[in-house]
């Protein structure tokens, strides 16, 4: 049974070194090759996460938000959403995304600025939830990356 | 060579636990900046280590798979998969603790598909106990290995 182990040690071993070689090498001529060290910033993982849709700074939504102009969309799970969200939110988990297409064509009406969001930087699901809707064809509506986390830690209207 | 049904049934299991982990090295293959935004977010590995991970994991993945598919370094393939499993297992049983809404990355690398959920824990830890029956008793029956070595033996 040891002799099997030690075996099967040398043997993983000599095969992770291998597969190593052979990712770094495949990665390095390809085409989708990602560099080995990567970015992985709050500035970075908001570009992954929202791409090409508009983002709005925790400043920037604030003054809207006093100046009542602005509608917040909370992409979180209901039970996130019940414990606690930014003044006025509708919560729109993404899943149920198709359940609330009149509600959101309603609140572009209103001619205010619609945000949403979600827990906080690292959550992707604010932006997959713009991108769902506009898919659909509804929008314009604009990202808030910070999320709840960042809303909270501004110390910003929450109920 | 008699047929020993423990045998056939670990021969089975070394190669459907094979062919799962080559499948699931290789798409993570096609697309090494998804898979990398799968490991970032299980929020686990220091953000240096993610890019790394996502380069050679797959690669792991898939070499283990062959050398179980085929019977070829089975101790070596086993102990890496069982291994594997055991860090998946980890990995997901500590964000579903924590409560994190992320994705698998396991058999896809798309950032909304399968969420994990508790039945990905009782899939992973089911198939880590197949993989250490595998690395310890898996006599290498229907092997590429003992194929090859009963050649050299029946050579005069």
């Amino acid at each position: 049974m040891m002799q099997r182990i030690r075996q099967g040690i040398i043997h993983a071993f000599w095969m992770v070194a291998m597969a190593a070689l052979i990712g770094a090498v495949f990665n390095m001529v390809r085409t989708a090759g990602i560099p080995m060290v990567g970015d992985w910033s709050p500035k970075a993982v908001t570009e992954i996460h929202a791409g090409d849709l508009e983002v709005i700074g925790l400043g920037d939504a604030v003054e809207l938000f006093e100046k009542g102009n602005a509608l917040f969309i909370d992409a979180r799970e209901p039970g996130d959403f019940s414990g606690g969200h930014i003044t006025g939110a509708v919560n729109i988990p993404v899943e149920k995304a198709a359940e609330h297409l009149d509600e959101v064509r309603a609140m572009l009406k209103t001619g205010k600025t619609l945000i949403a969001y979600c827990h906080d930087v690292n959550c992707p699901l604010g932006a997959d939830l713009v991108k769902d809707l506009r898919n659909q064809g509804i929008g314009p509506i604009k990202v808030m990356p910070e999320g709840w986390v960042g809303w909270m830690d501004k110390g910003y209207p929450y109920e | 060579m008699d047929a020993n049904p423990v045998q056939v049934i670990l021969s089975a299991a070394r190669v459907v636990l094979g062919a799962l982990f080559f499948y699931a090295g290789a798409i993570k293959i096609v697309d090494p900046a998804a898979f990398a935004l799968a490991v970032y977010n299980y929020h686990i590995l220091p953000a240096w280590l993610v890019n790394m991970t996502a380069i050679i994991l797959p690669w792991v993945e898939v070499g283990a798979g062959i050398c179980l598919v085929l019977g070829l370094w089975i101790p070596g393939g086993a102990l890496i998969v069982s291994t594997l499993l055991l860090v998946f297992t980890v990995a997901l049983g500590f964000n579903l603790s924590r409560g994190l809404d992320i994705a698998c990355g396991c058999f896809s690398t798309s950032a909304t598909a399968e969420k994990i959920t508790w039945w990905y824990l009782l899939r992973d830890s089911s198939l880590m106990a197949a993989s250490f029956m595998v690395l310890f008793g898996d006599q290498g029956r229907y092997s590429l290995e003992r194929a090859l070595r009963g050649r050299l033996v029946r050579k005069p």
